[in-house]
């Protein structure tokens, strides 16, 4: 249990642009469950911290929502990126590896003198 | 994404935005459909439903929550949030309305109270006067110091030494008053005018309306109008200009008008060029012009007044026979034309600012008792996931919104209070420190203003009971059943006693205002009733022989003393009050060396009689003062106390003249004391000279009648004109008009400071009513068990006792502080009455104690009378 991170608000963004890229038009319950099987259950996801990110990432134009029937004939809302949208995940994947590579000499270094 | 397909969005974004119902139908479908998804899915892997949707709400975190941080995320919720707040503000407000009465009531008030004053303020203080840079215009003054900080118009000579050696001014013109007839169109009548150099005009920075102001080119015999006069008189003819009218009997030729915005001096209704006759133009002693200059740009008026003083130092040293008492100062043109208003107007304005801040702390203290009550409520809306943010906001839109709609009443209140403030500048006395103002906009400025002070007001009346109420405690609140949390009681005494000292400043600011003008009332050392008055100036062209004027005089009185409705009739140079005055230099046998002055008047026997002014010692004018009898005087106990002390004065001789020209007089009585400057000017010791061995040209007709005082305006004039139908009677007034004019600013500020006051008292009761109501409220079990347990119910009485005595006392020990600390702002304006006057004080106090236990009264009494069976069986 105390290996489940928590995840904020960025990384969820990404997690979620990520995810609609690969798998196209999805809803709001399809994405998390998604981002749950993608971390390999690692991720602890309140479903529900889902829902504001949708809403941000909508108001800055990087999502579409409209409604639509799921595979089983559930009516849902679904979400798809935009043509800004896919211009961000580049962006924020650049960013992203760029931070972590940084991260990365910081701690590796750490271990070797341990 | 294209660029309808992104305006679409947009619009459905506001869509929602202004449709939060839609908004809030889609999330909850959402979310729904959400939960429905994950139960499918546990269900397909085994789980029965009931407990898949349990499992699934969990992993969801909540519908509520998860709803309330998605509101938390859109991008319009503040606007949304504060619809939805006013929304739910006006809800509530309207479930309550006693209070919301009582609260739009308090608030109107206090910032109707405030929008007034501030409009009085405004327009006569904060104004920019109405000429380009007018802060640069300075009045140059000689000083006498023997009479302390009198100002004096200066001489030609020292005119031009001043101009001479001064840097500080760009430029400096002069002038000097008079007054003219009118003559040759309807009434005769006498105005002021004022005779200005060239360059007077172009120094202000204003030309005229119409026509042109002074060329050096003109003669001594034109004229230039006031907008006033010619609307009043020549009915705006636009084609005046080049007419001749006649002044004084004299042919002037109109050049110019000039435009309303011009006012100087403020009651001036004429300009004629000045002309200093030639064997004045090198006079240290005649003080005749009234000066004015504009700053370098930069030079500040200290500075200026610094320089100009060591000149006039310098020119003492010089010139010691005229000299040696003069000084010099520089007045700023808008303390000028406003200055004695000022002091009543700042003194006014600091009191309806602790109006307002009582006014908040009542409302503060309403509101705090509300917030207990609505303890649930709020606990409720905190369980379903509202923020503290969220519930702060909620309780100040309430909070902001009775402030709006107490300040919209406010500003009505405010027009009306606006004319009432216009009693603060009157009409009829030539105190030329006071402005004319015949009308207060509420302009921009003020409602500016006005809803600054509002939107102050709700803040400060909302903030305490908004965080007090948002951190209710939730078990706490929703465990206590319907009575809700009731913990607001530590803080409600701390806002009274704040209220009950802002009261005592207040009611001892009006005591004192009150007995200040009452003491003034009472000594005015005349009968104003049932008095007329006006003045009668004559022309010097027309009455150019001493001889004359007292042929007229004598004429007058005659006629006066039957004319119809008049018992009685005299004449003064100068009447008490009307803000002209005169005074006269003299030795006394005593004291030879020691030049001494005093308050100059002439007056016949008549005067004295009418005006009930009564002859404490020795003798009154008589017939067999003539001309070439004795010279005679009378002097005021004023006069006696000040210059003689306990010896008598009947009989002694003074020197009215100087040391080469002796004129001693005898002083034959002593008269009472006489109100005749009006204030702020204190009151000099004075001198009488009869009219029979004296000459003036002024003349100040006094009228009595048993009957209507109004009907002698009409006996007044028609006697003057049945001498000469050309000779103008002005100021035609009661004497208590004049009198009510004379205090006017002291007495509208003292009403108004008293109206203050009252509201002071009765905000501060109220306060006290709530705070002793409710905890006697609060401890009704309390009480019920301790008389249960057999206590006397004069133990209860001393338990709620204590509290209003410790929440009372406190108010009243720092009111009393601060009043005793800022009481200087105040003694500006009092005559006679220390600003610490320990009995008013006292008074106050006990007024205040008083009042106090009055407003407690009734919850005491109920707190006494406790059914211990029936407070214990409630709830």
């Amino acid at each position: 249990m105390s290996q489940k991170a928590d995840v904020w608000q960025g990384t969820l963004s990404l997690m979620v642009l990520k995810t609609l890229e690969l798998l196209g038009r999805l809803h709001g319950y399809g994405i998390a469950r998604r981002i749950e099987q993608t971390s390999g259950d690692l991720l602890e996801l309140n479903y529900g911290t889902l829902y504001p990110a949708l809403v941000k990432l909508e108001q800055e134009g990087f999502i579409v929502a409209e409604w639509g029937v799921s595979e089983n004939g559930r009516r849902a809302k679904y979400y798809e990126l935009t043509r800004s949208g896919k211009k961000q995940v580049e962006r924020a994947e650049r960013d992203w590896k760029q931070t972590t590579a940084i991260l990365e000499r910081f701690l590796v270094p750490a271990k070797v003198r341990s | 994404m294209s660029p309808p397909g992104r305006w679409l969005r947009w619009l459905r974004r506001l869509g929602a935005t202004l449709d939060p119902r839609a908004r809030e139908r889609d999330l909850a479908e959402e979310l729904e459909s959400h939960l429905q998804l994950d139960v499918d899915e546990r269900v397909r892997h085994g789980a029965d439903p009931e407990s898949a949707r349990r499992e699934a709400l969990l992993a969801l975190g909540g519908v509520e929550p998860t709803k309330e941080r998605v509101r938390d995320q859109s991008r319009l919720r503040a606007l949304e949030s504060i619809v939805q707040d006013v929304r739910f503000a006006l809800r509530t407000l309207a479930k309550d309305r006693i209070f919301t009465a009582v609260v739009i009531f308090t608030f109107a008030l206090g910032l109707g109270a405030n929008t007034a004053i501030f409009g009085a303020v405004n327009a006569v203080l904060l104004q920019p006067l109405p000429y380009p840079d007018g802060d640069q215009l300075v009045g140059l003054w000689a000083i006498d110091r023997r009479a302390g900080h009198d100002t004096r118009p200066v001489t030609p000579a020292d005119y031009a030494d001043w101009r001479a050696a001064t840097r500080s001014f760009s430029a400096i013109a002069a002038s000097s008053d008079s007054i003219v007839t009118l003559t040759g169109q309807g009434e005769p009548e006498s105005l002021i005018g004022y005779r200005f150099a060239p360059e007077m005009f172009p120094l202000f920075g204003i030309p005229a309306a119409l026509g042109r102001t002074f060329e050096a080119a003109d003669g001594a015999q034109v004229v230039v109008l006031s907008d006033r006069l010619w609307r009043r008189r020549f009915q705006a003819d636009p084609r005046i200009i080049g007419r001749a009218i006649r002044l004084d009997q004299k042919s002037y030729n109109v050049v110019g008008v000039m435009p309303p915005a011009f006012r100087h001096p403020s009651k001036v209704e004429l300009w004629t060029p000045l002309v200093i006759p030639p064997d004045e133009v090198s006079s240290r002693s005649r003080q005749m012009l009234r000066l004015v200059a504009r700053l370098r740009p930069g030079v500040t008026v200290e500075q200026a007044r610094a320089e100009l003083r060591t000149v006039a130092a310098n020119l003492a040293e010089a010139h010691p026979e005229t000299n040696r008492q003069r000084g010099a100062d520089v007045i700023s043109l808008r303390t000028a034309y406003s200055g004695d208003a000022r002091p009543a107007l700042l003194v006014l304005l600091g009191a309806v600012g602790f109006v307002l801040l009582l006014t908040c702390s009542n409302i503060a203290g309403l509101s705090l008792a509300r917030a207990a009550r609505r303890g649930r409520e709020i606990a409720v809306r905190t369980a379903l996931g509202a923020g503290r943010r969220r519930i702060v906001q909620q309780l100040l839109t309430e909070s902001l919104l009775l402030a709006l709609v107490g300040g919209a009443a406010g500003l009505v209140l405010a027009m009306w209070g606006a004319e009432l403030l216009v009693g603060l500048f009157p009409k009829n006395v030539s105190n030329l420190k006071i402005p004319n103002v015949e009308h207060i906009p509420l302009d921009g400025p003020v409602a500016l203003f006005s809803f600054g002070a509002t939107l102050v007001a709700g803040v400060l009346a909302g903030l305490i009971p908004a965080i007090r109420g948002s951190r209710t405690d939730l078990n706490q609140a929703l465990k206590e059943g319907s009575r809700g949390a009731a913990r607001s009681s530590r803080l409600r005494p701390v806002l009274v006693a704040a209220q009950i000292s802002l009261a005592l400043m207040l009611s001892t600011g009006a005591g004192l205002l009150i007995r200040s003008s009452l003491l003034h009332r009472h000594a005015l050392g005349f009968d104003s009733e049932r008095l007329f008055t006006s003045r009668v100036l004559l022309d010097k062209t027309r009455y150019p022989e001493p001889a004359q004027r007292r042929q007229f005089l004598d004429d007058l009185v005659k006629r006066l003393r039957t004319a119809p409705g008049v018992q009685s009739a005299g004449v003064v140079s100068f009447l008490p009050l009307c803000g002209w005055s005169s005074g006269i230099t003299f030795f006394d046998l005593a004291h030879p060396g020691a030049e001494r002055e005093a308050g100059a008047l002439i007056a016949e026997p008549g005067y004295f009689t009418t005006m009930h002014i009564p002859v404490v010692r020795g003798r009154p004018f008589a017939a067999g003062d003539t001309a070439s009898a004795p010279k005679v005087i009378l002097v005021d106990s004023r006069f006696v106390r000040t210059f003689f002390g306990d010896t008598d004065p009947i009989g002694v001789r003074l020197n009215l003249g100087d040391a080469r020209q002796p004129d001693w007089q005898e002083i034959i009585g002593v008269t009472g004391d006489v109100e005749n400057d009006p204030p702020p000017d204190p009151q000099r010791p004075m001198i009488y000279l009869p009219f029979s061995q004296n000459d003036s040209p002024f003349f100040g007709v006094v009228a009595r009648t048993g009957g209507d005082v109004s009907a002698l305006a009409a006996a007044v004039r028609d006697t003057v004109w049945s001498i000469d139908r050309d000779q103008p009677v002005s100021y035609a007034v009661t004497m208590d008009t004049l009198v009510a004019d004379a205090f006017a600013v002291d007495h509208t500020s003292t009403w108004i400071l008293s109206f203050f006051a009252v509201l002071a008292v009765a905000l501060a009761a109220m306060g006290i009513y709530g705070v002793i109501a409710h905890s006697v409220l609060e401890r009704r079990r309390e009480i019920g068990i301790r008389m249960a347990l057999g206590a006397p119910r004069s133990h209860v009485l001393a338990l709620m006792l204590r509290r209003l005595a410790l929440m009372t006392g406190t108010g009243i020990v720092i009111g009393l502080a601060v009043t005793l600390a800022g009481a200087r702002a105040l003694q500006a304006m009092l005559y006679g009455v220390s600003a610490r006057d320990p009995l008013l004080l006292i008074a106050v106090v006990l007024l205040l104690s008083l009042v106090a236990l009055l407003a407690a009264y009734v919850p005491l009494r109920r707190a006494v009378r406790t059914d211990p069976m029936v407070a214990l069986r409630e709830d």
